[in-house]
């Protein structure tokens, strides 16, 4: 057991009885009427950047163009604001990102094309679309997409377009998706040091460099542009200063001036120098934080990772000194996480149908054991659980780090919060399990400890640069599909995969078997192929200066961008649907091979049919009632374990040295939905293009017969955390079971012996599904319902009708 | 104990995880088929007779016949009704054979009952060791009645405790004392139901008087010293009245003790929907109590210094 801080209780009880106080109330009602505004002067300001930097050197150009961003985008400071600072002047709006993905708007060259790609709360002008297709032309082939597009066409011809098309794996690439866009900044060097710090480094190496007559003229260039982003991001600060000093001038309310002098007095402080309290620590991140959504707009602000750990000192001191009241805290911490959970993502079509989402995804950890051995939680990731439990937003997502020593009031409140906010915040992930896959790769035990969640469960490294590239999704049951077509994918018709033999010819389970495995490896292969050769291609075309110098101490102490190709990197994919296939060759090795019901042509046949046809739907339920993974049958959930460690080793075996090997990380967003679109009927009873199943662990829809503890049963059984990192599932229970404290205490009795006995991840949904239902009929009444969709939240009302249904037609467990 | 108690057989009818209404911590509680009681409200109506039973769903029937070709007994007939068709059971012609739920494509029918030896039993529920240990919960076993079948009931209680399980039993306490004294040699904790304190009206509404269930609630708790908790399904309008909570509030106070903690359950209208599943209509006409009412309720039961709780 790892030891554990000593906490206040009485302080706890105290954070117990705060609420959201009046601003933020109103704060809120105005967000849920607020149109979803994009802002097109980023774009505007980063083309008149790139034409005004015409062969100057990449990173000088790429800091240049956040330095005019940051200079000019316009501001402003709502009247209940008392921490400042969002993406444009409105209540909920975000940038656009043309520079960095191309023509990544679907429908932008009509008026009514483009308002389809957007969310229907969202106007954009005539003069915004002009602003949007110029930045197209002027960014077009200059662009990391469009470049590593250009070179895979060159390597690979029109195969990676095609396995996108044919959902053998998503199209992260295509949305410029890469790795570092879900980075986190390293706040605590930011919140003690000030950004000044960083500038001095950078100046420091400058000097050496002049004086040392150096050679490397890349370094030199690279912590120029880190002085150039650091002189931005304070003078953006200051801008807000000086706007807080306009607006209290004019300010009557005798109150709010005074507050807004407070204001322009942090803004010229922080970020630029060390935060002296919480308040200003707050400060310093948001205004710090801004900088990702100017220079990288995707996934808009920095994770914030492990908040409770870096915030804590001024927390505490302040609420010991009495400097605070709990109640201030909560309601400037709710300040920050409300509006840094309501931040629009304007997303491609293609990308949205992945993900599903409106707003970034943006993670924060809680609890979990620090490089120093000691398990975390105390009274702030408390006040956390407290505040997003009274926000009830989907998004960020939070994520508890469960480790051998979590406290049980800690879980407690964690299961109280799930019920309040209907359920997945907190998720729960194994910090002592992720810990132990860093070491078993290689990383030092101290630096394992500081891992974090990134957008939703992706464990990463926070001072590691992330290549995930165009491999960010793998779809397994289309590989299984390739086996019955022999290699050939029935979308687009070509062969995508390996001729793996006529499969009416297997005459054995294990033939058919060593076909799904040679498949598999070949698509993996080629997939992670795709991910060095963007790996080698993008950053010819794209720099993140402020990304890099904000959060990585070994860049900015070589002078590298993260963009760079670097050995200490990450690497991780998501090979999913691996209980799709496992179910799906469980029932082709009951249904033909052992008890010879059928033979292969004629299921084959059937599934080509979608099981149509009275013969057809005889078939379907002999294949519905076939073994199924998550209702503890150990045949079943043995094979489902022995194709997730196929799996985990088809990537580990990958070989691209001198670069990390591929992590399995089997998360689950919204991504069964898109990925089932490829997909025609499958042996398990899945009828052709449904979704898959959601999560990694979750059984499939309506299968899990046997209650929740027999599915948790089944995927320690299977022990995916053998070979993964994380294998998300999901379980949506009433909330007739959390009616009491004592049930409260059993679920944390439950999730807390599943994770001690090797589960990877678990979230909950707490609804029921008379509830869901009425949503989908009046979703006016049900803005506020949070379902979980994989590994993060959206709100129920905003999903597309099939992912409704999805939600509904989960097994609800019973009591 | 008997040598072979692994091998009692027993009439289940559902064995149920995560269960948290019934006894302390996550338990698995198993269902026996067979009641001496008739009470009008009954929310498992498929445990009353201890022979297995065909149910079926109409919620999930579409009409497509499937089962009127494959019933061997011409049991079944369908009833086309605003172009969805039904099928409708003879429940005279059925014999429960289950060729019928084979053919269902739509999982509408199901048997409910099946033997099981205490050793299937108790391997079902030991599958759920972790949870039960990390919570601190245990086997309970309900009903039906588990005193129906005294020998399948003490043998099962028995081999949980020796696999160190904590043991309760949800029962009406409606049997003869030499069974009550075999079965709670075996019992951690008693979740007794007093169903009306009114001797007639016991009789009225569950087709047996109450004496030797209180005689037995009396015996189990002060003789045998085992920990028990009193329950009352709460009916309005049959023994919802200020009257019968008080005097169940009052016979545990002054009988039992103080230190009792009593459940009052909210009647919900499970029951309903299942004797509809095996074709019969229920003979009460009542409704879900309000939250008001049940608090009043509570209060009538700790103005008696007990501990009471809505809910189990």
């Amino acid at each position: 057991m790892h030891p554990t801080r000593t906490v206040n209780m009485d302080l706890l009880a105290e954070i117990d009885k705060t609420t959201l106080d009046e601003d933020r109330l109103r704060w809120r009602e105005d967000i849920k009427q607020a149109p979803y505004k994009i802002h097109t002067d980023r774009q505007k300001y980063a083309t008149e950047s790139w034409k005004e930097t015409v062969g100057e050197d990449l990173e000088i150009r790429r800091a240049k163009l956040f330095r005019k961003i940051a200079d000019n985008v316009a501001i402003d400071i709502l009247d209940y604001d008392h921490i400042v600072g969002r993406i444009g002047p409105t209540i909920i709006g975000n940038y656009t990102e043309i520079d960095i993905v191309g023509d990544y708007l679907d429908g932008l060259w009509s008026e009514e094309g483009i308002q389809a790609t957007l969310h229907d709360k969202t106007m954009l002008s005539h003069e915004d679309l002009e602003i949007l297709r110029e930045a197209v032309r002027t960014f077009r082939g200059q662009n990391p997409v469009d470049c590593v597009n250009e070179v895979f066409a060159d390597v690979l011809g029109d195969w990676p377009r095609d396995v996108v098309t044919a959902h053998l794996k998503d199209p992260d690439l295509s949305s410029g998706n890469f790795g570092n866009c879900t980075n986190t900044y390293d706040f605590e060097k930011i919140l003690t040091k000030g950004v000044r710090a960083f500038k001095e480094e950078a100046q420091m190496h400058i000097d050496e460099f002049l004086q040392k007559k150096g050679q490397n003229v890349d370094s030199y260039l690279f912590w120029r542009a880190a002085i150039i982003v650091c002189d931005a991001t304070i003078n953006h600060a200051h801008r807000y200063a000086s706007l807080a000093r306009e607006k209290a001038a004019a300010e009557t309310n005798e109150a709010r001036r005074a507050e807004l002098l407070q204001i322009a007095d942090m803004c010229e402080y922080v970020p630029e120098n060390p935060a002296r309290n919480f308040r200003e620590a707050l400060q310093s991140m948001v205004l710090v934080g801004l900088a990702k959504a100017m220079e990288h707009p995707m996934h808009n602000q920095p994770q914030w990772g492990r908040g409770d750990t870096y915030l804590y000192p001024f927390f505490i001191n302040d609420i010991n000194n009495g400097t605070i009241t709990v109640q201030e805290a909560l309601s400037l911490l709710a300040e920050v996480i409300g509006r840094w959970g309501t931040q629009l993502m304007v997303q491609s079509g293609l990308h949205k149908q992945t993900h599903q989402i409106t707003y970034g995804i943006n993670s924060i950890n809680l609890g979990g054991v620090g490089p120093d051995g000691v398990e975390n939680a105390n009274e702030l990731s408390y006040l956390f659980l407290h505040a997003v439990g009274l926000l009830h937003q989907s998004s960020p997502t939070v994520t508890l780090n469960w480790s051998n020593a979590t406290p049980r009031w800690f879980l407690k409140k964690a299961i109280k919060v799930n019920k309040m906010t209907g359920g997945g915040i907190p998720l729960f992930e194994n910090d002592d399990h992720m810990v132990e896959c860093f070491v078993k790769d290689g990383v030092e035990l101290e630096e394992a400890r500081t891992w974090i969640g990134r957008g939703c469960v992706w464990p990463a490294l926070p001072q590691r640069s992330e290549y995930k590239g165009g491999a960010a999704g793998f779809n397994s049951a289309a590989c299984l599909q390739l086996v019955f077509h022999n290699g050939v994918d029935i979308i687009t018709g070509k062969m995508l995969g390996l001729e793996t033999g006529d499969p009416t010819k297997f005459e054995t389970f294990d033939e058919l078997y060593d076909a799904y495995v040679k498949q598999h490896y070949y698509v993996m292969h080629r997939t992670l192929w795709l991910a060095d050769i963007a790996r080698e291609s993008q950053y010819k075309s794209i720099r993140l200066p402020a990304l890099t110098v904000f959060s990585l101490q070994q860049c900015m102490d070589v002078g590298r961008d993260t963009m760079i190709p670097d050995p200490l990197c990450e690497y991780a994919i998501t090979d999913r649907a691996i209980i799709d296939v496992a179910d799906s060759l469980m029932a082709v090795k009951k249904l033909v091979f052992e008890e010879k019901k059928l033979t292969m042509a004629e299921l084959l046949g059937a599934l080509n049919n979608n099981f149509e046809g009275e013969r057809g739907q005889e078939i379907r339920r002999m294949c519905l009632a076939a073994p199924k993974f998550g209702n503890g049958i150990d045949e079943a959930d043995d094979l489902a374990g022995k194709i997730g460690q196929m799996s985990s080793d088809s990537l580990t075996s990958w070989n691209h040295d001198p670069y990390p090997r591929f992590k399995s990380v089997r998360e689950g967003l919204s991504w069964h939905f898109a990925a089932g679109l490829g997909v025609g009927a499958l042996p398990n009873g899945r009828l052709a293009f449904e979704p898959l199943n959601d999560g990694s662990a979750s059984p499939m829809r309506g299968m899990d017969k046997e209650g929740p503890t027999a599915v948790l049963r089944s995927v320690l059984r299977a022990d995916f955390g053998k070979g993964s990192y994380v294998v998300a599932l999901n379980q949506k229970f009433p909330k007739n079971a959390l009616t009491t404290d004592a049930n409260v205490e059993n679920l944390a009795a439950y999730t807390d012996a599943f994770l001690r006995a090797g589960g990877t991840h678990i979230q909950y949904n707490i609804v029921d599904n008379k509830e869901l239902l009425d949503a989908k009929v009046n979703p006016q009444e049900h803005q506020d319902l949070i379902v979980r969709v994989g590994g993060f939240s959206a709100y129920f009302v905003q999903l597309s009708e099939q992912i409704q249904d999805d939600v509904i037609n989960r097994t609800e467990q019973h009591f | 104990m008997r040598e072979d108690y692994m091998d009692v057989t027993g009439t289940v009818f559902n064995i149920q995880t995560y269960s948290i209404h019934d006894g302390p911590g996550i338990r698995v509680t198993v269902f026996l088929k067979g009641c001496q009681l008739r009470c009008k409200w009954c929310a498992n109506p498929e445990s009353n007779e201890t022979f297995p039973q065909l149910m079926t769903y109409s919620s999930k029937c579409t009409g497509c016949g499937a089962c009127f070709s494959a019933c061997p007994k011409n049991a079944i007939s369908l009833n086309i009704e605003g172009g969805k068709g039904r099928e409708i059971t003879d429940r005279k012609l059925c014999v429960n054979c289950g060729k019928c739920i084979e053919a269902c494509p739509n999982e509408a029918r199901e048997i409910a009952g099946k033997t099981m030896t205490v050793r299937q039993v108790l391997d079902k529920v030991l599958k759920d060791k972790l949870f039960i240990d990390a919570s601190g919960g245990g086997m309970t076993i309900s009903g039906g009645e588990p005193l129906m079948h005294p020998e399948f009931t003490a043998c099962l209680l028995y081999a949980a405790q020796e696999a160190g399980l904590h043991t309760a039993i949800e029962s009406c306490s409606f049997a003869s004392p030499g069974i009550v004294d075999e079965v709670f040699k075996y019992v951690d904790l008693g979740l007794l139901d007093i169903k009306h304190m009114d001797s007639a009206e016991h009789r009225r509404l569950t087709g047996v008087p109450n004496e030797t269930i209180l005689a037995n609630i009396r015996h189990i708790h002060n003789d045998l010293h085992v920990p028990v908790i009193i329950r009352v399904p709460t009916i309005p309008g049959y023994n919802d009245s200020d009257e019968n909570i008080a005097a169940t509030a009052r016979f545990t106070a002054e009988e039992l003790g103080t230190d009792i903690a009593v459940h009052l359950l909210p009647y919900h209208r499970l029951g309903e929907s299942k004797n509809e599943s095996l074709g019969k209509k229920m003979d009460l006409s009542t409704d879900i109590p309000s939250d008001e009412h049940m608090q009043h309720l509570l209060s009538i039961v700790g103005s008696y210094g007990l501990q009471g709780q809505i809910g189990g």
